[in-house]
This record gives structure tokens, C-alpha cells and sequence, in this order.
């Protein structure tokens, strides 16, 4: 647990180190790069840096702490004894280790996330169900009562509407419905 | 801080470079001998062939260290230590103190008995002032003989303790000035080195590195001086000014329980009993065990044990000759205090081995980047004054020193292989590493340029270290197979470090000069980044 | 001040370079032998009765740095001599009392 938390704590400073090297004026005015565009988050990254130790002693870690420490002079020594040039190889070379790595990865990832989603709007649809279910059985209370009302008139000779229009008639109120169950889960996900 | 005048500042530029030069070759010693040191234990297990015995502190000690104590005379009951060696057996050390002709001192004097931890059959035994004979209880005369390198660079005591307690104010002082002198240590803590290979490239490679250093520099070099200097010189003068002289007044006062005398006899309880207790309270396992007045009824055990997981410091467990556990001793003093919490923080913060191979490899790391800072620290000042030939010559003498002190250290492990069969592997060891000294200084004034200097040590360290798995296994030591088993990690590990490191120094080239290293170098655009 | 007093500083600044590197190393070096030697005189021994044995000890090599560094950053020289003189002083009368007395 000691090392795995000191681990865990070496490399978010670690992290964090290495943003505020890459986005260090002097050190990119001295290697002629162009200075850093956007807002230098300073104070998050100093606290990204920090904190990992602080939280090791919190819980009193004294020797997750002291290897941490030990841990970010050497690496921290690491990160900013790379130039600019060499951290962008180093970072091109660790992009092309993982897509080689990760390609087979990065697939079933994909495959994992579209099949998430479809699961995703499954339980959605499914979500809208119990308000389908009660628009169906209020249309079905509406067709008993107009079914009714048409063989009541029978008992007086009216012809039957056609079956089409009922369809239509029944079809309609469905759409809309559905529509409205679509339309729900939708504003739901915004 | 309130800036320096220009005095100052060439005060303490002067103080710093001076001790630098002066002290820096020295230093280097102690430091790189030092970073090696770090894994002493595993270079030792690694020399003998393994350690095979899983826990030999755990496995019917009692036994053992009863038959031990029968069969020595009742004054060297006084106290009894167990350890165990680097293969693994047992040692108990009976003894008490007597005044040692060599060196007028009080010392430890008694039988060792050498003990095979599953059989308990008796492998040696050997009496006498046990501490002066490091054959009878080191198996591994490489890791004694890169030990005491460090410690005191084989300068015989007490004066190799004090040159490297002066090392250690050296090296204090130095990242002091260091400190003051660097005003803008913030703002450069990002700055790598500027290509061109020109002189701020130089400064620039040496401060950024001490800059990130200077805790551990500083804290490495006070806990190093304090040890090198706690024995030598302050014990003996507090003992004169606060127990008039005696030092074993002072010792007992430290680090020795308080006991009222009770000579009655009283045979002592089981020790594996008390072992197995102290282990479930520590969380850790043993790794020392001393009795004091076996068989009385005044008789008391302490048993040390590994730091536990989060924790820096050793335990150490207090029992009484029933077999009742006292308590949780202090580091120093009788009682938990201030000083004894201080004092315990000097050893983990010193040797690195508080968190097993974790803490190590990270002091190692430490280690790596001290001797940078000292090396390239010579190198800024020997190239500010590279149209003097004193000073042309003092950077030969830095490269040598450089090169030729790692290659010596491996040199030394191959005279220990080498003389293992049928030679005196305590007298081989240093020669070799003598030897190999003078092979590196007459190659470092016999080839003038210095590119082929370079490259010649470099592959001589390469090969050296490629070769010496191979000629450990030859000499008998455990192969590859055998090693995985049974088991023994740090065989194959220490093996794998060699290679890697062999290979890493094939593949690392010399520099190229500084016109072609300029010609390389283009201003990278924001699209890159 | 006192004509041994203005004697002694005229000396000092008459030989600044000698002056300090005879503070910065033997002096230094002294001050921090006698740091050692007499903290146990006028240091409580703490509730485990070892303190002051302990912390000279683990202390003495700060307090050489401290005095290492202030006799190079020292720009007044007959005041660092002073401060340096004095603490020898004060801290060897301290051991010689002790050890005239048996002990701290």
C-alpha cells in the first residue's frame, strides 16, 4: 500500500511538473519558443504537485511521503532537464508506443462505448415506457368507449367507419405519443 | 532574501568552487560508493549465491540458541545476538566486554557460532574480538569491502571516519552556497541545458541538477557527518564532559534498558514464542535478536524488526526472561521523546531502506544525480580555466576519476569471484580494486584525446558489466535456472541490472563537438508543441 | 572602547584574509566542538533524561554550517571575530566548569 500510494502520488506531481515545464516562459524564452499560449494555470498545478505529499503525511505515510519527495527531485530533475525538443520526441515516441500498443485497445474501447450507448438508449426508450404504457391504455379506453358508441348505433342501422381511418385515427395519437416518449428522454439527456 | 554585495558573493563563489575542487574527487568516492552501497544487502546475497533460507530468525531459534549458550563459559552470557548472514545461516555472537590490546578500546569479545538455519548443525565457531575479524562473520567480502569504502574510504579507523564526516560538512556547505549564490533558483528550475555545448550550457546542466538535489544534498551530507562523526569524536567527548570519561556509562544510559540485578538463576522461556509475539505486534519481521544475562532472572530479550509498511523506523520489542513482552523501546533513551524520535529519523533518512526496494531505488536514483552534480560542477570550473594546463589536466584527472572509480568497484567484484575457489577473498577484493585504479590512471595519461578516452572506458564498463553475471556463474555461484527455481529474486535481478546497464553503456555515445552539435539545433515552431 | 579592544580590531582589519579564514576554519570548527561539548552543561535532560546528550550530537554539524556561513557572508569583520570569539568563550567556559566540577 506504501508504494502504491507513493507511486500513485509521484506520478500526479509528476504530471503536474511536467505542465508547468512544458508551459515555463523562461525556459521556452531561452529555447526560442513561442511563449505559451493561454492562461498559465500556476496555482492548480503547484497544488497538483503539493498535494499528493500533503495527503501521504494526512494519513501518515511517513515513508510514502519521504519516497515521494526523494522520488520528484530525481524526476523532477528528469522533466526539466529535457529540452523542449527532446520532450516533444519523448511525447511523440510514448504516442506512437501506446497506438501500437493500444490499437487491438482502442477498438474494443469503441466497440465497448458504441455498444454503451446503444445500451444507453435502450434503458432510455425503456425509461419512457410506463408513460407509453398509460397513453396506449388510455387510447384503448378511448377505442372501447367509440366501439361502443358504434354498436350502440347499429342497434339503430349506422354504417361502421372505415377501418383505415380508425388505424389512422389509432396510429395518430400513437405517434404522438412515442414522439412525446422521444421527445422526453431526449431533453432528459440535454 | 536580502540580495548579496559583490564581496559576499565572491566569497562565497570562491568557498564554494574551491571546496568543490579540493574536496569534489573525494566526495565523488563517498558518494558513488554510497549510491552502490544503497543495495548492500542484496549485493551481498548476490556475491554468495542466495539466500535460501526463508526467514532463519523465525525457524526453532530456540533450539539453536540454547545449545549455543550451553556451550560457552557463563561469563559470555552477558549477552547473546542473533542475526542472520547474507546465506541465510545463523550467527550467535555470546560475549562480553573486555579491553582489546590492538586498539585500547572496549570491545566485544566471545565465541561466533556459524549455524545452519534448518538443521541447526554448527558450521564454525570462532573466539575472539569477533568485530575485528570480518571473515568470521561477513560471507561477502565484496559488499564489507564496498561498504567500509564508504564509510571511510578504507582509511583505517578513526581517521577515515573523520576525512568522510568532513565530506559530509563539504557537501553540506556546498549546496548552502550553492543556495545563496543562486538568486534566481525558482525561476531556473525549469531550465535545461542550452544546446551548443558552450560554457552556460555547462553552468546550466550543473545547476539545474543541484538545484533539484539540494534537499537530499544537504540532508544526505548532515546524516552522513553525523554518523561519521557520532562514534569518533562526540560520544567519546560527551561521555568526558557528562560521565566523566566513561562511555560505557553513556552507551547504557542511551541504549540499554534499565534492569535491577538479579543473578538468581532462571532458565529462559521460549524464544520462538517471544519471536512469533514481537512479529504480530511489530507487523514485521525480525531481523536481530539480543539477550542480555541469559539464564538469570535479570535476563532480557529485544528483538528489532524491519520498519513496517508507512513507517521509517525499526521496532524493537522488549521481553523479560518469562517470556513477558515490557514494551515498544525508543530508538534511544528509555522512554519516548523528542530526541529519540529525531535521532531514529537519521538512519532511514541516511541509508534509503525504510520502504524495501521502493526507497532504494529512488535513494539509488539520489545517489546518481549527487554524483552529477559533483562531476559536472568540476567540469564548469575546469572549462572556465581550460587555457591553464594545471587546470586542463585537473579535468583529465576528473575523467578518470570519473570512469575509473565505477570500473574499479567492478574490478573488485571480479578479484572477489576470482578468489573465491582458493585465495583469501578479503585480501583480492581491494587489490583488485587497486589494481584496476592504476590500469584507469595509466590509460587516462597514456591516450591524449579524449574522445577515444572516453569511449574506451565506457566500453571497458560495458563489457565489465555484460561479463560479470557470467563469471559469477562460473565461479560456482547460482545459475539462472537454479535462481528461478528456488526462488532467488535478487540473483536474477542483480544479473538483469548488470546487463541493462552493460547494454545502456554500448549504446551511449560520445558527444559530438560542439560546431556539430550547433549545426543540429533548430528553433522548434508552437505547431510542434 | 578600550585601547586592547581597538588593538585587537585594528589587527583584524589589517589582516582581513587571514582573519577569515581563520574564522571560517578552525573557528568555526571550534565553535561547533564546544557547541557540542557544552550544550549538555546548560540543556534539561527531557522526560527520557537524554536530551541533552542527543541533541548536541545530531546538532553539531548545523551549528558548523551556520558558523561556516556566517564568518563568509560576515562583511563587518571585527564583528564577526567578536561574535565568533565570544560564542569559543562562553561555550569553553561552560565545559571548563563542567569538567573542573565532575561532570555535567
Amino acid at each position: 500500500m506504501t508504494a502504491l500510494a507513493a507511486i500513485v502520488a509521484t506520478v500526479v506531481s509528476l504530471a503536474a511538473l511536467a505542465y508547468l515545464a512544458a508551459t515555463d516562459p523562461k525556459r521556452r524564452r531561452v529555447f526560442r519558443v513561442a511563449p505559451f499560449a493561454g492562461r498559465r494555470l500556476v496555482g492548480p498545478a503547484l497544488a497538483a504537485v503539493f498535494l499528493p505529499g500533503v495527503l501521504l503525511l494526512a494519513f501518515a505515510n511517513g515513508a510514502g511521503f519521504i519516497v515521494w519527495l526523494g522520488a520528484l527531485s530525481v524526476a523532477g530533475w528528469g522533466v526539466a532537464a529535457l529540452s523542449p525538443a527532446q520532450a516533444t520526441h519523448l511525447r511523440a515516441w510514448t504516442k506512437t508506443v501506446t497506438a501500437a500498443l493500444g490499437d487491438g485497445f482502442a477498438v474494443s474501447t469503441e466497440r465497448a462505448f458504441a455498444g454503451a450507448a446503444a445500451l444507453a438508449r435502450s434503458i432510455r426508450a425503456a425509461g419512457g415506457m410506463p408513460r407509453r404504457i398509460a397513453a396506449l391504455e388510455a387510447r384503448i379506453s378511448a377505442l372501447e368507449a367509440e366501439l361502443a358508441a358504434i354498436r350502440e348505433s347499429r342497434g339503430r342501422s349506422r354504417p361502421l367507419p372505415a377501418f383505415e381511418n380508425d388505424s389512422a385515427s389509432v396510429a395518430a395519437p400513437l405517434e404522438t405519443a412515442e414522439r412525446g416518449v422521444h421527445r422526453v428522454p431526449r431533453e432528459s439527456v440535454r | 532574501m536580502k540580495s548579496l554585495s559583490q564581496s559576499q558573493m565572491k566569497r562565497l563563489t570562491a568557498v564554494h568552487g574551491w571546496s568543490g575542487m579540493l574536496l569534489g574527487l573525494l566526495l565523488y568516492a563517498v558518494v558513488i560508493t554510497g549510491t552502490v552501497v544503497v543495495f548492500a544487502e542484496e549485493i551481498a546475497v548476490w556475491s554468495v549465491g542466495g539466500n535460501r533460507a526463508t526467514a532463519p530468525l523465525t525457524s526453532e531459534l530456540d533450539s539453536k540458541v540454547h545449545a549455543a549458550a550451553e556451550s560457552v563459559t557463563k561469563g559470555y552470557r552477558e549477552a547473546i545476538d542473533v542475526w542472520s548472514n547474507a546465506r541465510g545461516e545463523v550467527l550467535i555472537f555470546a560475549h562480553a566486554h573486555a579491553r582489546n590490546p590492538d586498539t585500547g578500546q572496549m570491545d566485544d569479545i566471545g565465541p561466533l557460532i556459524r549455524v545452519d538455519a534448518e538443521s541447526g548443525e554448527v558450521l564454525s565457531r570462532n573466539d575472539g574480538f569477533v568485530w575485528q575479524r570480518a571473515d568470521w562473520y561477513d560471507p561477502s567480502a565484496l559488499r564489507h569491502f564496498l561498504v567500509d569504502l564508504h564509510v571511510q574510504l578504507s582509511v583505517p579507523e578513526p581517521w577515515g571516519l573523520i576525512l568522510t564526516g568532513i565530506l559530509g560538512l563539504a557537501m553540506m556547505a556546498a549546496g548552502v552556497t550553492g543556495f545563496i549564490m543562486h538568486r534566481h533558483l525558482l525561476r531556473d528550475l525549469f531550465v535545461a541545458e542550452r544546446p551548443g555545448k558552450r560554457l552556460v550550457s555547462a553552468r546550466d546542466r550543473h545547476v539545474l541538477a543541484a538545484s533539484w538535489g539540494l534537499p537530499f544534498a544537504f540532508l544526505l551530507g548532515f546524516t552522513g557527518a553525523f554518523f561519521s562523526f557520532a562514534g569518533t569524536v562526540a560520544l567519546p567527548l560527551l561521555a568526558t564532559i557528562a560521565f566523566g570519561g566513561d562511555q560505557e556509562a553513556l552507551v547504557e544510559t542511551l541504549y540499554e534498558p534499565a534492569v535491577q540485578t538479579d543473578p538468581r538463576p532462571q532458565p529462559l522461556a521460549n524464544l520462538d514464542a517471544m519471536i512469533a509475539e514481537s512479529t504480530g505486534r511489530a507487523g514485521a519481521a525480525p531481523i536481530f535478536v539480543s539477550i542480555g544475562n541469559f539464564g538469570r532472572a535479570d535476563s532480557r530479550v529485544s528483538i528489532w524488526h524491519e520498519p513496517p509498511a508507512g513507517s521509517l523506523y525499526y521496532v524493537h520489542n522488549l521481553f523479560d526472561g518469562t517470556g513477558r513482552f515490557l514494551e515498544k523501546r525508543p530508538a534511544i533513551g528509555n522512554e519516548p521523546s523528542t530526541a529519540s524520535f529525531v535521532y531514529s529519523l537519521m538512519g532511514p533518512l541516511h541509508f534509503g531502506n525504510f520502504a524495501g526496494i521502493l526507497s532504494k531505488s529512488v535513494w539509488v536514483g539520489l545517489g546518481a544525480a549527487m554524483c552529477f552534480v559533483i562531476l559536472s560542477g568540476m567540469q564548469l570550473w575546469t572549462r572556465r580555466r581550460e587555457e591553464e594546463r594545471l587546470w586542463r589536466g585537473f579535468a583529465r584527472a576528473v575523467s578518470v576519476v570519473g570512469y575509473g572509480l565505477p570500473l574499479a568497484m567492478l574490478a573488485s567484484a571480479y578479484a572477489f569471484f576470482l578468489s573465491l575457489p582458493s585465495a583469501d577473498p578479503f585480501w583480492w577484493t581491494p587489490a583488485g580494486f587497486l589494481i584496476a585504479a592504476a590500469l584507469a590512471i595509466v590509460f587516462g595519461c597514456a591516450v591524449q584525446d579524449e574522445r577515444r578516452l572516453t569511449l574506451g572506458f565506457r566500453r571497458s564498463l560495458a563489457v565489465g558489466c555484460l561479463a560479470l553475471p557470467l563469471l559469477r556463474m562460473a565461479a560456482g555461484g547460482t545459475s539462472w535456472a537454479e535462481a528461478l527455481g528456488h526462488g532467488l529474486g535478487t540473483v536474477l535481478a542483480i544479473d538483469l541490472v548488470l546487463a541493462l546497464l552493460g547494454a545502456a553503456l554500448l549504446l551511449w555515445r560520445v558527444q559530438e563537438s560542439p560546431r556539430a552539435r550547433n549545426a543540429a539545433f533548430r528553433p522548434l515552431s508552437e505547431a510542434a508543441e | 572602547m578600550p585601547v586592547r579592544l581597538q588593538r585587537m580590531r585594528a589587527l583584524v582589519l589589517a589582516h582581513p584574509i587571514a582573519t577569515r579564514w581563520l574564522l571560517a576554519g578552525p573557528g568555526a570548527l571550534l565553535a561547533a566542538v564546544l557547541f557540542m561539548a557544552s550544550v549538555p552543561v546548560w540543556l534539561p535532560g527531557g522526560s527520557a533524561g537524554i536530551d541533552n546528550i542527543v541533541y548536541p550530537v545530531i546538532l553539531a554539524p548545523l551549528f558548523w554550517a551556520i558558523a561556516f556561513i556566517y564568518t563568509c557572508l560576515e562583511e563587518n569583520l571585527p564583528r564577526g571575530a567578536a561574535v565568533v570569539s565570544a560564542a569559543i568563550l562562553l561555550q569553553g567556559l561552560m565545559v571548563a566548569a563542567a569538567l573542573v566540577g565532575g561532570g555535567a
